[in-house]
């Protein structure tokens, strides 16, 4: 009964237009007055959850994607997966998909990676007579492989919430990733079969393929610095940021020569404002997470679910469903930080790999940010693109039943989430 | 879903939040601006004290104590410095499924709610604030870290985001009362 009105408290909050974090602060600051009869609480817990080193490694993630964007790093990325793939039939949805797994192995979000490729891929895909609708749909779903490919700022949260190594989270993302990658690849060429006039630009010979590469080279090395060192253990995941970050101003001031202090603070000005719109729904989320903890919720959900007798796959699925549904509603972070905590005792009881299922909720959020109503690849897309919202969805609809496949084999398949962290180390 | 896309990340415009372009919101949302300022700049600070923190690591082999106690702080520092100019700028996210599609008094209703909600929290954190850093101060509470820093100090910034957050609220609030 308790969670029945402490939701519906919330969903109302939600719904009359209140901003997240302010939604969740005040939700627990109403069972604080309740519960402990004031709020003093509050900003012990705040300070307790915010004040934490390895959370810089988030705006830093950003930051280095910022720089990137800024000097046109970026551009040259699109320009060598057009080059080398484009040709082929339903090439350019490749290409699309392939600078969408580079750049998020740059970037740790899904809509700067949705925001960065899709200004240069949607008009070339039009271009060579893509219906519009699957290139608005490529470019969302590609997008979102920012937060399952590493590094990934909802990993990073998901980590901390659970205490699990954010390396080993890290790692256990990129086989999905590339997994994902590769089946929307699949599809994309499918589906140009299947389109009359979709055609394929001429192959530009190997000295231009070349050329390309070799332009692209600087953003190509970026991943392997970032997980190069979190793999073999010289960084943590804010020190790989921090690298990242030099590494990507280095080669902005220094090979591209683009990249003044106007830029620099331009930069940092856009981080600051993507992250301190994540760090204050952590903010809030971190009130709600302490407000329901003393009223006992997270256990409370563990008894009835045990007595449920569902067993960890019967839990994981029934969980999948429900975060499926959250996500029509809910953006990434929020779904974290509000399920995190109650479920995490149970995934616990249950025996489940916390690494495991936070790759299968990385996954779930990707759907998250491509399904109606509210989904913020599609709100991304529409405004780059200035499409119609209703054919962006259908675009992003086929995406949509492909990761729910790959939900299923990951699902099916653990290892290949796990077989990579423990590979290299993790857990032993 | 959200008020405003932008994020910062790309170069979509969108509507400035209701209330948010008028003179008062404006002037209330001054000290906001500058704070915003030195939440940018702490950006480029935590990358240089990360970066100082590896190389003191690796090449001199004496690992800074007090770098990660001191990102902690900066952190904190950071995000409730910068809070209020991400709300001046729109990009606190909000669901507008039902907002969106209102218009007139009903709409104006609902960016009054938006604006009371943030009140209130910056009301409950900046409370809050202010009687934990009273009783750090009078207790004599220090950090037990390294920089054994007096726990007071490193609060103070959630204090000023809270105060922020609240003026700009109430900027834009007066805004739409005004508005005919």
């Amino acid at each position: 009964m308790t969670i029945l009105i402490v939701f519906s408290a919330l969903i109302a909050m939600l719904l009359l237009g209140m901003p997240i974090f302010a939604a969740l602060g005040l939700v627990a600051a109403a069972i604080l007055l309740i519960y402990e009869g004031g709020v003093s609480s509050v900003a012990d817990t705040i300070f307790a959850h915010l004040n934490k080193d390895v959370l810089t490694a988030i705006p830093l993630f950003v930051f280095m994607a910022q720089v990137m964007i800024r000097a046109r790093v970026i551009d040259d990325l699109y320009d060598f997966a057009h080059a080398v793939i484009g040709h082929i039939k339903g090439g350019l949805g490749v290409a699309t998909v392939l600078s969408c797994t580079i750049f998020a192995a740059i970037s740790g979000s899904s809509v700067a990676t949705a925001l960065s490729i899709g200004s240069s891929a949607i008009p070339q895909m039009k271009r060579f007579g893509y219906p519009a609708r699957d290139a608005l749909g490529v470019i969302a779903a590609g997008g979102t492989l920012g937060i399952l490919i590493p590094p990934s700022g909802p990993m990073i949260l998901y980590a901390i919430v659970s205490e699990v190594s954010i390396g080993a989270l890290f790692l256990a993302g990129i086989i999905p990733g590339l997994l994902m990658a590769f089946i929307f690849s699949v599809f994309c060429m499918i589906q140009a079969r299947c389109r009359v006039n979709v055609h394929s630009p001429e192959w530009v010979g190997w000295r231009r393929a070349m050329a390309a590469t070799q332009r692209s080279i600087w953003a190509l090395l970026a991943p392997p610095v970032v997980m190069g060192g979190i793999y073999f253990g010289i960084f943590t995941a804010s020190e790989a940021a921090a690298a990242g970050s030099i590494y990507a101003l280095v080669v902005a001031a220094l090979v591209y020569r683009n990249f003044g202090l106007r830029d620099l603070y331009a930069a940092a000005y856009a981080t600051m404002r993507t992250s301190v719109m994540v760090f204050m729904i952590i903010a809030g989320a971190s009130m709600f997470g302490h407000a329901i903890t003393i009223i006992r919720l997270p256990v409370g959900v563990t008894e009835a679910v045990t007595g449920l007798g569902l067993g960890p796959l019967g839990f994981i699925i029934v969980v999948m469903a429900l975060i499926f549904v959250m996500g029509m509603f809910l953006e990434s972070i929020s779904i974290i930080l509000i399920t995190t905590p109650i479920l995490l005792p149970t995934i616990t009881e249950l025996g489940i790999n916390p690494i495991w299922y936070g790759i299968l909720l990385m996954v779930n959020l990707e759907l998250a940010m491509i399904t109606p109503p509210v989904g913020m690849n599609l709100f991304v897309i529409k405004g780059i693109a200035d499409a119609p919202l209703s054919e962006v969805v259908r675009g992003a609809a086929p995406f949509v039943l492909l990761m729910l496949a790959g939900l299923a084999l990951l699902i099916a398949f653990p290892a290949l989430a796990t077989w990579l962290p423990g590979a290299a180390g993790f857990g032993r | 879903m959200a008020s405003n896309q932008n994020n910062g990340e790309g170069s979509i415009s969108l509507p400035t939040p209701d209330g948010a372009d008028t003179p008062i919101a404006r002037v209330l949302g001054l000290p906001a601006r500058l704070a915003g300022l030195v939440s940018t700049l702490l950006i480029i600070v935590m990358l240089a004290l990360v970066t100082y923190s590896i190389f003191q690591r690796y090449f001199l082999d004496t690992p800074l104590k007090w770098g990660d106690e001191l990102l902690g702080y900066m952190l904190v520092a950071f995000v409730f410095l910068g809070a209020a100019e991400a709300l001046r700028r729109g990009d606190h996210i909000s669901i507008d499924l039902i907002s969106d599609r209102l218009k007139g008094k009903t709409r104006r209703a609902f960016s009054m709610i938006h604006c009371l909600s943030i009140i209130a929290f910056a009301l409950v954190v900046g409370i809050s604030t202010w009687h934990s850093i009273g009783f750090a101060y009078d207790f004599g509470s220090y950090s037990p870290g390294y920089l054994e820093m007096p726990m007071w100090i490193p609060q103070i910034p959630i204090l000023i985001g809270s105060a922020m957050l609240g003026l700009v609220g109430l900027g834009r609030l007066i805004a739409l009362f005004a508005a005919k």
